[in-house]
Order: C-alpha cells, then sequence, then structure tokens
C-alpha cells in the first residue's frame, strides 16, 4: 500500500470527473486518487497539500485553463496527461511537443495507453516536453519542435526548419545548418502538426517553411528556391494556395 | 531657314497628327480587348469563388439530417439498456463528428480521408441496425486514396438509402457493396445493394427532384463540381432484377473528374 502512485485529476465537469476516476481505479489499482478538483484554483491548493506524481489536466476550464495553470506554479514536480475536448490549437501543441493527451470522449484503450506510458518512463524523461509545451505557448516566435529519436526526443526550433520531404512513411528535416533529422512520421501527420506555425504543403512530398522562401519561380506549378539554396517543386494544385499564403505572411 | 524650320516642325506635326489618327482605332480595339479579357478574368474568378460556397454550402445541408439520425440511434440504445452499444455507438459517433467538423471548410477532401469517414458511418449504421447488413469497399488497385480530392461524403446518401429504406425487410444478409476505380481523366464510384423494399423502386421513377433529398444533394454537388472543373459528370442508378425477373436491389454508378490533390 505504501507505494501507491499519487493521483490528482482537475476538471469542471462532475461527470468527467468521476468517471475518469471510476476507470482509473477499475484498471490501475496501483494508483491512488488523492483528490478531484473542478478548478484551476483549487488544484493549486491540492497540488501544494499532496504533491501528486500525476495530474489529469483539463485544458479548456472557467478562469484559469489548463495551461495558465501549469505556468502559475513555480516548478512542475508531476507528470501531466492533459485532456481536452477540441481538436484545436491545443491539439496542435501537445502534437508539436510530443506531450500525451486525452481527447474527449475517449476509449478506455486510449486511457490505458497513456497510462502506462507514464508508468514506463521517468518524471526526467517526460518533463522536458512539458516545458516546452509551455514555453511554445507563452512566445510562438520561438518556438521548438520535439522530434522522436530512437531514445527520446531532441527538440528543434519551429525557425531553423526549412522543409520537409516525405519517403512513404519518413519524413526528413532538413535545418538550417544543413544537418539532416529523420523522423518516422507521415508527412500527413506533420502536416496536421505544423499547419499552423508558418509550414505549407506544396507538394505530395514537400512541406516549407514560408519565412525561408528566397523566390518562387512560375511554371504549371512552379518551383521554390530557398534559404539554404535547396529548390522545392510546386504541385499545380497547390500553387494558388502557396502564393495566397505567401502574400498574408 | 527659319521657314524651312516651321516647315518641318508642321510636316512633322502632321505626322504625328497623321499616326495618331492611324493608330487609334488600334489603340481602341486593343483597349476593348484588354477590357473584355479582365471582365471575363474577373467574372470567371468570381463564378469559380461562387461554385466553392456551392460546394461547401450543399455539402453543410448533408449533415444535420445525418447527424440526427445518429442521436437517434444512441437514444434508442440508452432507452433499451444497452449502454456498451450506446457507449461505442457515441464513441464512433464522436469520431465522426470530429472528422466532419474538421473538414467543413474545405470544398474537396483526400479519397482517403473520405473513406475513413464514410466506414465510421457505415459502421455507425451498422449498430444501429443490429449488424443487418454488411459492406464492402473495393479500390482498384495501387490507387492513391491519399492524392485524390473528392467532395466529402458524396456517396453517404445513397448508403443512407439502402440503410434507411433497402434493408427493412432483411434479417442479416443486406449487403453494401462500394467500387472504386479511375479511368483515364474520371473517378468511378460505383454503388450496390441487394436492398428490395418496393416505395424506393417506385421513388427512383419519379421525375428529377422528386427522387429524394438525398439524390438532389449529389446532383447539386456534381452539377457544381462539373462547372468548377469545367469537366463533365454522371449519376445514373437502375434497380436490378434476378433470373425470375424480380426486384434485386440497385445499383448507382457516379462518374466525376479525377482531381489529383497535388
Amino acid at each position: 500500500m505504501e507505494d501507491k502512485i499519487d493521483v490528482l485529476i482537475v476538471d469542471d465537469e462532475p461527470a468527467q470527473r468521476e468517471q475518469l476516476e471510476t476507470r482509473l481505479q477499475n484498471l490501475f489499482p496501483q494508483l491512488n486518487i488523492t483528490g478531484k478538483c473542478s478548478s484551476a484554483e483549487e488544484a493549486t491548493l491540492a497540488v501544494a497539500r499532496t504533491s501528486p506524481r500525476l495530474v489529469f489536466l483539463d485544458v479548456e476550464m472557467p478562469g484559469m485553463n489548463g495551461f495558465e495553470f501549469l505556468d502559475s506554479l513555480s516548478k512542475i514536480h508531476f507528470d501531466v496527461i492533459f485532456t481536452t475536448s477540441h481538436a484545436g490549437y491545443a491539439t496542435r501543441a501537445f502534437r508539436v511537443a510530443a506531450v500525451d493527451f486525452l481527447l474527449k470522449p475517449y476509449p478506455e484503450s486510449e486511457l490505458q495507453e497513456a497510462v502506462n506510458k507514464f508508468l514506463h518512463k521517468q518524471l526526467s524523461e517526460r518533463q522536458p516536453n512539458i516545458e516546452v509545451l509551455l514555453s511554445n505557448l507563452r512566445d510562438k516566435s520561438e518556438s521548438k519542435l520535439a522530434l522522436p529519436t530512437s531514445n527520446g526526443y531532441i527538440f528543434v526550433k519551429l525557425n531553423d526548419v526549412v522543409r520537409l520531404e516525405s519517403h512513404n512513411t519518413y519524413t526528413t528535416f532538413f535545418m538550417k545548418d544543413k544537418n539532416q533529422i529523420v523522423v518516422s512520421r507521415t508527412m500527413k501527420e506533420c502536416e496536421e502538426m505544423l499547419s499552423d506555425s508558418g509550414f505549407i504543403r506544396v507538394h505530395q512530398s514537400h512541406m516549407i517553411n514560408l519565412s525561408q522562401v528566397k523566390k518562387f519561380v512560375r511554371g504549371e506549378g512552379g518551383t521554390i528556391e530557398m534559404d539554404d539554396g535547396s529548390h522545392v517543386e510546386v504541385s499545380r494544385r497547390k500553387k494558388d494556395e502557396f502564393l495566397e499564403a505567401l502574400r498574408r505572411l | 531657314m527659319l521657314l524651312l524650320q516651321s516647315e518641318i516642325a508642321q510636316t512633322g506635326e502632321l505626322i504625328n497628327k497623321v499616326s495618331l489618327l492611324v493608330l487609334l482605332p488600334f489603340l481602341v480595339a486593343f483597349s476593348f480587348i484588354v477590357f473584355i479579357i479582365y471582365r471575363r478574368n474577373r467574372e470567371s474568378t468570381l463564378r469559380r469563388k461562387q461554385l466553392e460556397l456551392e460546394l461547401q454550402a450543399i455539402r453543410a445541408q448533408i449533415h444535420p439530417h445525418f447527424i440526427f439520425n445518429c442521436l437517434n440511434s444512441i437514444h434508442y440504445c440508452i432507452q433499451q439498456h444497452q449502454t456498451e452499444k450506446a457507449s461505442d455507438y457515441l464513441l464512433k459517433f464522436s469520431f465522426l463528428t470530429r472528422r466532419i467538423l474538421e473538414n467543413s471548410g474545405k470544398k474537396l477532401i483526400t479519397l482517403e480521408e473520405d473513406l475513413d469517414i464514410l466506414k465510421a458511418y457505415l459502421e455507425l449504421e451498422r449498430l444501429r441496425s443490429g449488424d443487418r447488413f454488411t459492406y464492402e469497399i473495393h479500390l482498384e488497385e495501387n490507387m492513391e486514396t491519399s492524392n485524390i480530392a473528392v467532395p466529402m461524403l458524396l456517396l453517404q446518401p445513397l448508403v443512407e438509402n439502402a440503410v434507411w429504406h433497402g434493408f427493412e425487410s432483411r434479417k442479416q444478409d443486406g449487403k453494401i457493396t462500394i467500387v472504386i476505380e479511375s479511368k483515364e481523366d474520371q473517378l468511378l464510384m460505383r454503388v450496390t445493394d441487394n436492398g428490395v423494399i418496393a416505395e424506393r423502386f417506385e421513388r427512383l421513377q419519379l421525375p428529377g427532384k422528386e427522387k429524394s433529398l438525398g439524390r438532389s444533394l449529389i446532383s447539386q454537388q456534381l452539377d457544381a463540381l462539373a462547372e468548377l472543373e469545367g469537366r463533365e459528370t454522371r449519376f445514373e442508378s437502375r434497380i436490378l432484377t434476378n433470373s425470375s425477373h424480380e426486384h434485386s436491389g440497385m445499383i448507382t454508378e457516379i462518374t466525376l473528374p479525377y482531381i489529383p490533390q497535388f
């Protein structure tokens, strides 16, 4: 009984709190739910009182939201699994920082997967991603991207990524310093993640950082010359969208 | 000398005048042509915008009745105390709604995405009808579904018609087969079902718009797409009969332009 893991649930909806508690009790007897909070204010007190090891944190709450709550703490001593019902800016932010989240409503299998990931990792391995998430939300211009490697993540500045090129299930990130990073993610996944971060997919296998376009040569589709001197083909169907995005920049 | 100069000046002026007179008609004709081209361009841009909006708007009509059908079915499960089923239903419905909302700003989506959404819809209908039917989707070999653009849920009204009006009398053996293949610059979609309710066959004989809301939605989408792409589309349904000349189901063929996403 001594080594049970203390867990805090933070969600403004009573039904969500109850459901999550019941599911966790059924699935993970090693977890000990020490509290259920309906607001960030309550959570601030609960965290100070019980020092949980894991917090399930709802993003959208009246008053202080989940992100603001974390920002208000001087140090985060716990792991976080975010919950949200909107697939929007928050889920893109989670993906960019490779932070775990549950999109409500979710099946039990997804909850199981998320908790298992938490159980098999040290806090020190997961904390940097949460810190990157919070700093990305504070200052978008300095955003960092978490790229999965064989033993964890490396963090690169979005501004340092020139372009992406896909090869089936892999995507290569071409960096400003001429480095290339190969990631086992599809172009579609990268597109979903980066579409509102100044990147645009201009071809079936190419995505570019709009801020690093040097010039554009019109053709049936056209060719972009990037700041690093590389050339990227634009497909005919994407030309207008690309030019429009460039104008809005 | 002075006289000569002024003469030269006069001649110069004359040449200027003459050349102006000669050039004027060309200049007028040229400006006119430029104006016509400009106007035509502007008109076609405006028409394009309008058609794109139409495509979006038509699609938006599909969703309300479709969403409430699902909610109705979930409500039914809850009333029947089928908790597990209601929960399964609701998660699938949530997946489907999210996908539809995420794509609602687009006039076309990839065939890959569209088939995901259509499958989710079919699964929902299977749940609702107590597995009264099965479905199969056959794609042409090596079809690059992530690089083909289609209007979202174009086939949904056809599937819905089969499920709600075709399979009522069937116990378990309802069947929907969807075949998608490309032919030169066209995309062919064929939906076959073995639903045999007489009423739907009678409806199919009715003139144009009276057939059904679903069918007119498909026609409208196809018409807008045809004009937008400057290509032809086709939409035809036939009643199938078996060897003993009884109605045995329905087949619908849709032809639309093959539009690469990239």
